[in-house]
Parts: C-alpha cells; sequence; structure tokens
C-alpha cells in the first residue's frame, strides 16, 4: 500500500455522528457546529492552538509550523506562530467568539526524532516559545498544554463541550 | 516550482539506480528479497503534505538521515511495527517473531540498516551527479507516521511552500516506505547536473 495519496484528501471528513474539520499544516480550522469536532493528526514539532469561548461555544486551532514569520510574506498567516495566533483570534471573533472570553491550550512541540547528538531542544520548543509569546502579547491566557516530549500527539477539540482529548502512540490518551 | 516532464524523468530515472543499488545492499544485510519499486516523483504543496499521507496516526518506526553538503534534505526509511522487529530479529540472530517490542538494540541495529541503505542510496547519487553529498548520524523514532514526516516538512516550509517527494515502497520479506525530500536549492543543483550529463 502506498504511503501517500495521490489526491488530497477533503477537509471534512464524515465521523460517526458529528464531523470532523482537520487542521492540516498550517491551517486555521473555525467551528461554532455543536456537531463538529476540530483535530490535529499527528502532530509532531508542531503546534495546535486550540481557542474556545465557553459562553458562545466556538472553538478554533490553528496547526502551527514554524515560530516567527520575520515579516516573510504571509499568504499562510496559519504557518507561522506570531501570525497564526492574531489570525485565529480574529477568525474566532468573526464567529462569534469574545476575546475576553477565550481561554488557550496548547498541545504539541515535540521532538520525535531520537539519535547520538540529535539537538532534542530543537523547533517543537521554538514553536511553544513562540505560540506562548504571541498569545500573552494578545492577553490570552493559556490555560492548559501538553507540549514538548518525544511523541507525536493527534488533538481533537469537541466544540459542544470545549473537551479537547489527545492520543498518542503509546504515551497514552489525556484530556486536557 | 514546476518541474519539466524532462527533469522528472531524470529524477526518476538518477532515484530508481540509485535504490537499486540501496536494495542490494539491504538485501545482503538481511539475507532476505528486499525490492525497492520505480520511485515516485512529484512536486507536493507542504501543506497538503499531512492530508496526502494514508493516514498520518499509522505507528511506523523510522530511521531518518539528515543530508547536508551540496544536496540538504531529508531521508527517511519507514517500516511497519512488524517489518522492524522482523529486521531486529534477523540482525540480533533473534529466533524470527521473537522481538514484538523493540529495545535500545533493535534500534539501534535499525538504525545501522538505515545508515547503511540510505548512505549507498546518496553515494549512488552522487557517484552519478558528481555531487558532494553527506548523510549525518542517523536517528530513529517509533511514533506516528504524521509526526515523524512532520520534522523533515517543517524544515523545508521555513524556506517554501513546495517541495519535491521521492517515495517508493519497500517490498519483500520486510515493508516499508522510503521517502526523500531534498530543499528547493538542491534541487536546482542535482537537476543541473543530470542536464549537463546529456
Amino acid at each position: 500500500m502506498s504511503l501517500l495519496h495521490r489526491t488530497v484528501q477533503p477537509a471534512l471528513l464524515a465521523a460517526g455522528d458529528g464531523a470532523v474539520l482537520s487542521a492540516g499544516l498550517g491551517e486555521i480550522r473555525i467551528s461554532a457546529d455543536q456537531a463538529q469536532q476540530i483535530a490535529c493528526f499527528g502532530l509532531g514539532s508542531c503546534i495546535a492552538v486550540v481557542l474556545y469561548d465557553d459562553g458562545a461555544h466556538v472553538g478554533g486551532i490553528a496547526h502551527v509550523v514554524l515560530p516567527q514569520s520575520d515579516g516573510r510574506a504571509i499568504a499562510h498567516p496559519g504557518k507561522w506562530a506570531d501570525t497564526a495566533v492574531p489570525e485565529l483570534l480574529r477568525q474566532m471573533e468573526q464567529a462569534g467568539a469574545r476575546r475576553r472570553n477565550l481561554k488557550a491550550r496548547l498541545a504539541g512541540g515535540a521532538s520525535v526524532l531520537k539519535g547520538h547528538g540529535f539537538p532534542q531542544l530543537g523547533i517543537g520548543q521554538r514553536n511553544a516559545e513562540a505560540t506562548k509569546a504571541a498569545l500573552q502579547a494578545a492577553g490570552v491566557a493559556v490555560v492548559a498544554e501538553d507540549t514538548g516530549g518525544q511523541h507525536g500527539r493527534t488533538v481533537w477539540l469537541h466544540i459542544d463541550s470545549g473537551r479537547l482529548l489527545i492520543r498518542t502512540v503509546g504515551h497514552g490518551e489525556k484530556e486536557l | 516550482m514546476a518541474l519539466t516532464q524532462v527533469q522528472l524523468a531524470n529524477l526518476s530515472e538518477v532515484t530508481r539506480q540509485a535504490l537499486a543499488d540501496a536494495s542490494q545492499t539491504l538485501t545482503s544485510m538481511l539475507e532476505q528479497t528486499i525490492r525497492m519499486e520505480a520511485p515516485a516523483v512529484e512536486v507536493v504543496d507542504l501543506y497538503g503534505m499531512q492530508s496526502l499521507l494514508q493516514d498520518p496516526t499509522t505507528p511506523v518506526t523510522a530511521v531518518y538521515l539528515l543530508v547536508q553538503g551540496d544536496l540538504h534534505g531529508h531521508l527517511l526509511l519507514l517500516w511497519s511495527t512488524e517489518s522492524a522487529c522482523s529486521i531486529a530479529d534477523i540482525l540480533l540472530g533473534k529466533k524470527p517473531g521473537t522481538t514484538r517490542e523493540l529495545d535500545e538494540m533493535d534500534l539501534s541495529a535499525l538504525a545501522e540498516v538505515g545508515n547503511v541503505t540510505g548512505t549507498c542510496f546518496l553515494n549512488a547519487l552522487a557517484n552519478r551527479t558528481g555531487l558532494k553529498i553527506l548523510p549525518t548520524v542517523p536517528a530513529t523514532a517509533e511514533d506516528m507516521v504524521g509526526a515523524i514526516v512532520q520534522y523533515a516538512v517543517a524544515d523545508l516550509a521555513a524556506t517554501a511552500d513546495e517541495a519535491v517527494v521521492v517515495e517508493t515502497q519497500i517490498e519483500g520479506d520486510v515493508k516499508g516506505h522510503f521517502l526523500l525530500l531534498p530543499d528547493a536549492g538542491s534541487l536546482v543543483r542535482l537537476l543541473q547536473c543530470l542536464e549537463a550529463e546529456q
């Protein structure tokens, strides 16, 4: 079986009773649909920046790939921590969320490769730091995080409840 | 990044030959028949990379080589858990089916297989093109394929939105995948060498 699809999957996948919006690399996904979940599959060094308004029940995830845009062309604001956070906030507010109700949770930023002399404090950690700095600058509190370590993560945000489930390979399951 | 049909064909040809060398090495190391098929060479949108994976959450055992020198990029050998355990059995002289979980020794043996196979591939590429290609010491990972491939994608995404992916399946008694992701600058150098040959 091939590792790769020859065509890109649609972002919206049918999944059980609801539907799952997949936030791919550098993508921002927002939902106010109470039957939906937003997921990031196979996060390694990337960070899922999860915002949720528990009054309006609006949620969003930015799948951040790299820390600093350094003013590079912004065709993909979701790619960089410093541009993804303001864009995620803008889209959340547009979808009916109120900034003062927003709470942030973070997952990802791991170093999955292990080897002699291989830098463990690499891109994942810098992504986490840059994301936190951007959230702080925007005045949004980070209430929980599951970042760092040496394992990948898949995260699911349930829009109705705001529950954030994290699955791993061999490192258990948790809720943030 | 648009490649012409000729450029894609050149890349396919040179990587196919290098893969044939690498699969011979793999076959003699494992004393099993291993084939690496003709590679698929294509330009992919890095943002679509994870949705290109059949299932980014599939657990795999990976050996990763950072490629440096005139060719900068990422080389990955990805094995199913079952195949990784079989390789560990073969290399460490264990009865087939003994290894169920990989320990440090098993991972180290797998890293060596990846190292030799990857280096053989890169040497073939270097000999053919005259480029200086230097693999670094191998790293390993046992995790979701998406999380592992993301390491290479994040590095390439720092300077580009697209990349060329050379991918093939490893077939035979053990099964896996081979992935090469060169950066854009390296690709230009590689293509120039291939064109100069003609």
